[in-house]
C-alpha cells in the first residue's frame, strides 16, 4: 500500500488547523516513509513563503522547522515521478474529467500519485478527490 | 529547503568516480544527483530509499504549535490561493 497525501491533507498535518486530527488518523493507516514529488514541495513552500502578516510568517516559521525535520528525518523521501508520464495523465484526465472547478495543478497532482504507483491518495478536497477516482486510486476518507 | 529537499546537483563523472562514498553519503534516501560529463547531463544517480522510518506523531507535534487554528486557516488559504 502506497499512499499519495494531497498537498491540502499534507499542509494540514503540518499545520495545527482543523481537520489536522482526521488527516492524522488516515496518515497512520499507512507507514512511513511517506513519498513527496517536486510538486508537493513547491506547494507547500508557496504557502511558506506567501504567508501574510507577522502572525502568518510566525505560524509558516514554525511549520517550516517540522517540515524540515521531516525530511531530515526520512520521513518524507523524495519521489521522482517521470515527467513526461505525468504530462499525458494529466492531459488525459483533464479531457475525461467534467469537473470544471479543477485547476490545471489539480490533475498535475492526481497525475503525479497515478504515475508514483500509488495505491491510496489521500484528500480532503472534492476536486482532487473526484480526479483520483476517475484514474482509478483508492481515495481516503471514503466520504468527507 | 530547496537545496535540502529537490535541488538536484550536478558533478562530473571524475568528482562522482573519485568522491562515490562522500557524495552518496551526503544525499538523503530518495535524493539525486546529476552526474555530467564533458558538461553534458550523462545520467542521475539516486540514494535508495530508505525502507521503513518511525513515524512521528504528527497531531502531537502540532498541537505544540505557538499560534491559533485561525492562522493556521489563513495560512492553508495561501496554498490554495496556488490552485486559483
Amino acid at each position: 500500500m502506497k499512499p499519495f497525501l494531497d498537498a491540502g491533507l499534507l499542509a494540514i498535518l503540518l499545520l495545527k488547523a482543523p481537520g489536522r486530527r482526521k488527516a492524522w488518523e488516515l496518515v497512520q493507516r499507512f507507514e512511513a516513509p511517506y513519498y513527496l514529488t517536486h510538486l508537493h514541495v513547491l506547494l507547500i513552500e508557496h504557502m511558506f513563503l506567501h504567508a501574510k502578516g507577522e502572525k502568518e510568517r510566525q505560524a509558516a516559521l514554525i511549520a517550516e522547522a517540522d517540515w524540515t525535520r521531516h525530511w531530515d528525518e526520512g520521513v518524507f523521501q523524495l519521489e521522482l515521478v517521470d515527467a513526461l508520464a505525468v504530462s499525458n495523465l494529466a492531459l488525459d484526465l483533464n479531457r475525461r474529467s467534467s469537473l470544471h472547478s479543477a485547476k490545471p495543478l489539480h490533475y498535475l497532482l492526481v497525475a503525479s500519485a497515478a504515475a508514483s504507483q500509488s495505491t491510496h491518495f489521500l484528500a480532503f478536497d472534492p476536486r482532487t478527490r473526484y480526479l483520483a477516482k476517475l484514474t482509478g486510486l483508492k481515495v481516503l476518507p471514503q466520504a468527507l | 529547503m530547496l537545496d535540502k529537499v529537490s535541488y538536484m546537483r550536478k558533478v562530473s563523472a571524475r568528482e562522482f568516480q573519485h568522491h562515490f562514498g562522500k557524495l552518496t553519503e551526503s544525499l538523503k534516501p530518495g535524493q539525486a544527483i546529476e552526474v555530467t560529463k564533458g558538461g553534458r547531463v550523462h545520467g542521475i544517480y539516486r540514494r535508495a530509499a530508505q525502507a521503513s522510518v518511525k513515524r512521528p506523531n504528527f497531531l502531537e507535534v502540532s498541537e505544540r504549535h505557538a499560534y491559533s487554528e485561525t492562522v493556521a486557516a489563513r495560512l492553508l488559504k495561501r496554498l490554495d490561493e496556488a490552485f486559483s
